[in-house]
């Protein structure tokens, strides 16, 4: 039976949480895009209650795990970041607006407590990693000369409107399934990069990487991902 | 200018042409681009890099694509951030202990 706490597992832990924002300073700095909204002095009397707190575990702590898991690829850390949250929304669930799904606002907090783990590590950067990333590509896309070999790779005209793309669901379930097809490093920097919109500097600290192996996964990531979307999604070899 | 679908034809034809000759000699090939079109996405590039891809541009439709493909991915994923997550797959999930060891943490709370 396992005794001990969370977070007596992670020595960093309190001195995260010793540095850590204030619940302002974390809605403050929570990306413009996110659903999130803090409702600083209008509390509207219509707003969603939060759930009982017992439920969120079995709720949102596989969701909220492995969208952590997706950023962290580590389990120990996942776990550690889950709990962060939870406790986190607990202190903060007055200040829960209602205009976002309980969800979609918990992974607000999620990602926030991402970044500020890792934001003290970013000095700490080192010069360059050689191991992680072949630098050297030998890449089946182009022909010897590097050129695209036009009947079939040559990236395809992909002909819908991209507005109309995005509403379509097949879009999204093709997407999810391309980045599942990544290796697991790729999948994190493209998810801390893209997705979270994340600096490079905190991204290199994370996975300890220097930045020219970090563009070239992010390259690398980028260019499987368009690939992906094409033959899954975007059409046909011969609508050139 | 750009290159049309009967590329091979075109290539050949165009290739006589001084201009596209030297277009082809000096910007950086198609492998290069995608690399730089890619690095452009997180950090600046120098401006004589910048120019010679805008030259690319002239002789190759289809980085020009790949690099609006790339665009619109970023958009698309900033846009719609929830659609990226894990919703149901067979990612690993919380194992039983850590759900308990959760549960009896919210409750200490």
């Amino acid at each position: 039976m396992p005794s001990a706490r969370l977070t007596l597992e992670n020595p960093n832990q309190a001195f995260s949480w010793g540095c850590d924002l204030t619940i302002e300073q974390a809605f403050a700095t929570i990306a413009p895009h996110s659903t999130v909204q803090h409702s600083c002095g209008r509390r509207t009397m219509d707003r969603q209650p939060l759930s009982d707190p017992d439920a969120w575990v079995d709720q949102h702590g596989d969701y909220l795990f492995r969208c952590a898991m997706l950023r962290v690829q580590d389990r120990a850390v996942a776990e550690d970041l889950v709990q962060e949250t939870f406790l986190a929304a607990l202190t903060a669930q007055e200040r829960f607006a209602g205009q976002s799904s309980e969800r979609s606002w918990m992974v607000g907090i999620l990602k926030h407590k991402i970044i500020d783990r890792y934001r003290k590590d970013v000095r700490e950067r080192p010069a360059d990693d050689p191991v992680l990333v072949d630098q050297a590509e030998d890449d089946a896309s182009f022909d010897e000369g590097g050129h695209w070999k036009l009947d079939q790779t040559a990236p395809l005209d992909w002909p819908d409107h991209p507005g109309a793309v995005l509403e379509r669901k097949q879009f999204w379930s093709s997407l999810q399934r391309c980045v599942g097809t990544l290796p697991p490093t790729m999948a994190q920097v493209f998810t801390l990069r893209e997705v979270d919109e994340m600096e490079s500097g905190t991204i290199c600290a994370m996975l300890k990487i220097s930045q020219s192996n970090l563009w070239v996964l992010l390259h690398r990531a980028r260019k499987h991902l368009r690939q992906c979307l094409e033959g899954h999604f975007f059409g046909h070899r011969e609508a050139h | 200018m750009q290159l049309g679908p009967k590329q091979d034809v075109e290539r050949l034809k165009l290739s006589i042409s001084p201009l596209v000759g030297w277009l082809i000699r000096v910007t950086p090939t198609c492998q290069e681009m995608t690399r730089l079109l890619s690095d452009a996405m997180d950090r600046p590039l120098p401006w004589r890099t910048r120019v010679l891809m805008r030259l690319h541009f002239l002789i190759c439709k289809w980085c020009e694509r790949y690099k609006h493909q790339l665009r619109f991915l970023r958009q698309a994923v900033r846009r719609h951030p929830e659609q990226v997550s894990p919703e149901v797959t067979d990612a690993p999930a919380l194992s039983s202990e850590a759900k308990d060891r959760l549960k009896r943490t919210l409750r200490e709370r």
